[in-house]
């Protein structure tokens, strides 16, 4: 397995096989209830992200204020003290978005399984199709401001030394394809797709630290900055803020908004 | 706070779409790149619901649709936790 600054939020698959029996350790399964019943990693909870997200909130993205979050994690089991080891199918665009929104509410050991369960069903290991008896638990959630960026901090943020990080692909970026009534971005905000963050073909993986260090350096960005990623829903800016966060980044927040906030908006400035 | 509008087109009831996709569990962007896909095979005409559980989803596939010059017939609530979004294929 690569290395990278904080090694410690990438799980590999022999250390969660070593330690799927560890009553501290939590895995989640954070694709829809189908793909978990077809299969999951034994002992692997269900949690699909879209239990995340506040229905009531006019920012449609938004996850759940704390005392609704601290009910989905509860019902799910998780306790302030586990180790949470989240997984997917995929590039962890799922897996990465709960790992943001533990981030944002104080969860202290999270990380996501390198390769997923494709990665886990590649090395023959088992699988369950059994659904995970799930004890309810008590959950403390306690809102960390600085890891989620408003509209309001956006517009502060622009035009200081923040890096205002657009991870949308260069067609979005450029407007040349809208997914908003407008085309376009955040005023000076670099443009990094997420998925050239991506190595692997066949198992998901992400690219090595050199690799990624050297991809963003190249957008201006370093460790010591304060970044805010956004995309158009805030998922694939999850994305990347964990890639960040992997690569040693403290001073990042996801604009969950993103541009389906930022770009509905006529009176916010944009730029193509 | 600019305050997005999640608007309820209630799909007609004599409407029978031509084909579903299911897109609960996924997020963007894959509920439109994979309901995108699916509407290009088919026929021009022919009406494509998606099933939804992401919220963002629900505002931004009509949206992105509409922004291709498809036409949105529906956009309703399923349940607590699910939508439908109806898009009829205006041309290739």
């Amino acid at each position: 397995m690569p290395s990278y600054p904080n090694i410690d939020l990438l799980v590999s698959t022999d250390w969660l096989a070593a330690n799927l029996s560890n009553p501290s350790v939590k895995v989640v399964d954070s694709r829809g209830a189908p793909r978990y019943a077809e299969g999951h990693i034994p002992g692997a909870v269900n949690l699909p992200v879209a239990r995340l997200d506040d229905p009531t909130s006019p920012v449609r993205s938004m996850p759940h204020p704390a005392e609704r979050i601290a009910t989905v994690f509860g019902n799910a089991g998780l306790k302030n003290d586990d180790h949470i080891v989240i997984y997917d199918d995929g590039p962890a665009l799922m897996a990465s978005r709960l790992f943001w929104v533990l981030e944002l509410y104080g969860h202290q050991k999270v990380g996501i399984l390198d390769g997923g369960i494709t990665r886990w069903i590649a090395e023959n290991r088992d699988i369950s199709r059994e659904a995970t008896q799930v004890t309810a638990s008590s959950y403390t959630a306690t809102l960390q401001r600085n890891r989620l960026a408003t509209r309001d901090d956006v517009k502060a943020a622009i035009g200081t030394s923040s890096v205002l990080l657009d991870v949308r692909s260069p067609a979005e970026y450029t407007g040349a394809e809208a997914h908003s009534a407008r085309g376009g971005h955040i005023p000076g905000a670099r443009n990094v797709n997420w998925e050239q963050t991506l190595g692997g073909m066949n198992i998901p993986a992400f690219k090595t630290d050199k690799e990624l260090t050297e991809l963003y350096e190249g957008a201006g960005l370093s460790p010591d900055k304060t970044v805010i990623t956004y995309c158009q829903g805030g998922v694939r800016a999850a994305h990347s803020y964990y890639v960040l966060r992997l690569l040693g980044y403290d001073n990042v927040s996801n604009y969950t908004g993103s541009w389906g906030e930022w770009g509905n908006d006529p009176s916010l400035p944009a730029e193509k | 706070m600019a305050e997005l509008d999640l608007t309820v087109i209630p799909t007609p009831k004599e409407l029978a779409v031509d084909e579903d996709i299911d897109l609960r569990g996924e997020v963007c962007p894959y509920t439109f790149v994979k309901s995108k896909l699916q509407l290009e095979e088919m026929e021009v005409g022919q009406t494509l619901r998606l099933i939804l559980d992401h919220l963002p989803a629900v505002d931004n596939c009509p949206r992105s649709f509409k922004n291709e010059g498809q036409e949105i017939i529906g956009v309703q609530p399923i349940n607590d936790d699910e939508w439908e979004v109806v898009v009829r294929k205006l041309h290739d």
